[in-house]
């Protein structure tokens, strides 16, 4: 698939359909990739793909963290294709600016354990959807997962007691250094300002203190819902480990349920946050 | 908005039992005028909400609530025109999406779902306020202090 890939790569920059393909590159550590942006035909062989290919690239198609003249060739897994396809959807990137290079992929190993990534287990598409090219066989992927298992991890804490959630959140927070990781490298996060460093009026406190820090976990997921393509970047990129995927899967859960409406899969499908229905259910309020 | 020591110094109440402090959201056009209507109907409820209004639900920002609460409420009240009769339209179509994902979140951190409560309050429905807000007092009452988001704020 490398040799596809960087075969591709070469055609669109010689051709000049593409100005830059950003892709994965061999990190400086064995093992590990990192984003590259090639923009000459000569430089393709610095891609790669293998199964370490973990960073979410679509994170740099938003206007503010990169901008270029021609096309932008992208090489995408099936769950950052999401993120691509709901960034269209948002306005955020025109859909015939970028070439979509889907992967097949059967799933991604995390870096220092080499076990599968938990979202990998649960992946429900391992063939890229609403892409221009395709690189690898969509015949050798493996079966798509239950629909419902990455919500598995949840039934731990909605079993709990409100008391039990209460006390495990407010540990879990606890460990925040509002460093903003999982903020900068999520593909939906692209607000020029965020509401996290807004100070008059100051909404969410900026310092690291348990209310700052449950208002901006809260928040943060709030502000994903109904848009989060469950890419898992945030939870991985945590340097404390504070389990994000958790609160997104919830609100991803919900959504689901309430609204049958899967972020990032149908570029034409209405936001579910932006739109209603006179019948939405409502059976919390009097 | 009044600072936490305030609020702990109010909850103390007249008999020294616990009264609650509830913070109500309410839009201009329904549950505002259902509440002076209640006022002018001579209604009697009981006086632990502070009514904060706004021009519409769809304006309520989660923020809001969540504000209310660290800064000593109690409980929160959210109330607006019923689906069809909003003065903007579609605002509380908009705000009841909102708050059903707010509300899922607020539920999955462990929040006591007493303490949040969401209505819709026309402008004929004095009664109806009257009731909503005995209502949420007595069960923020039963559930005392909101210890929870009092602890998250001492140190700040």
């Amino acid at each position: 698939m490398t040799d596809n890939l960087r075969k591709l790569a070469r055609e669109l920059l010689e051709s000049g359909k593409a100005s830059v393909v950003i892709g994965y590159g061999d990190a400086t550590l064995p093992g590990r990739t990192t984003p590259v942006f090639i923009t000459s035909a000569a430089e393709a062989d610095r891609l790669v793909w293998n199964e370490h290919c973990l960073n979410n690239l679509a994170v740099y198609l938003s206007s503010r963290k990169f901008k270029t003249d021609g096309k932008i060739a992208i090489v995408a897994k099936p769950c950052d294709l999401r993120a691509i396809i709901n960034l269209v959807q948002e306005n955020q990137v025109k859909r015939e600016d970028v070439i979509i290079i889907g992967m097949v992929c059967s799933g991604m190993k995390d870096n220092d354990s080499g076990k599968p990534l938990e979202k990998c287990n649960a992946c429900m598409e391992h063939v890229p959807k609403n892409c221009d090219e395709i690189i690898g066989d969509p015949a050798s992927a493996p079966k798509p997962a239950d629909p419902n298992a990455e919500f598995i991890s949840l039934e731990k804490l909605e079993a709990m007691s409100p008391d039990e959630r209460w006390a495990f959140w407010s540990k879990e927070f606890s460990k925040c250094i509002r460093c903003y990781a999982c903020r900068q490298v999520c593909p939906m996060c692209y607000c020029t300002q965020c509401i996290a460093q807004k100070t008059q009026p100051q909404w969410i406190p900026s310092s690291q203190t348990p209310k700052g820090n449950f208002s901006f976990g809260m928040f943060r997921a709030l502000h994903s819902a109904g848009r989060c393509v469950s890419c898992g970047e945030c939870e991985r990129v945590c340097p404390v480990g504070i389990p994000l995927n958790l609160l997104t899967a919830k609100m991803r859960k919900e959504i689901r349920e309430k609204y049958g409406y899967e972020a990032g899969c149908d570029p034409d499908a209405p936001a579910p946050m932006c739109n209603f229905k006179p019948d939405d259910k409502e059976d919390f309020i009097r | 908005m009044s600072t936490q020591t305030e609020s702990k110094h109010e909850s103390a109440g007249a008999a020294g039992g616990f009264e609650p402090k509830i913070t109500a959201f309410v839009c201009n056009w329904c549950t505002y005028a259902g509440a002076d209507l209640a006022g002018t109907s001579r209604l009697k409820y009981q006086s632990n909400v502070r009514v904060v209004k706004l021009p519409c639900t769809g304006r309520i920002d989660p923020h809001f609530i969540i504000k209310a609460f660290e800064n000593g409420a109690d409980g929160v009240l959210v109330s607006g025109c019923h689906p069809g009769d909003c003065h903007y339209t579609s605002g509380n179509y908009h705000a009841r999406r909102r708050f059903t994902m707010f509300r899922a979140m607020m539920e999955f951190l462990g929040l006591d779902m007493d303490r949040l409560q969401f209505s819709w309050v026309s402008a004929a429905e004095g009664g109806k306020w009257t009731k909503v807000v005995d209502d949420v007092t007595n069960k923020v009452r039963n559930l005392g202090p909101n210890t929870k988001y009092r602890e998250l704020c001492e140190n700040d």
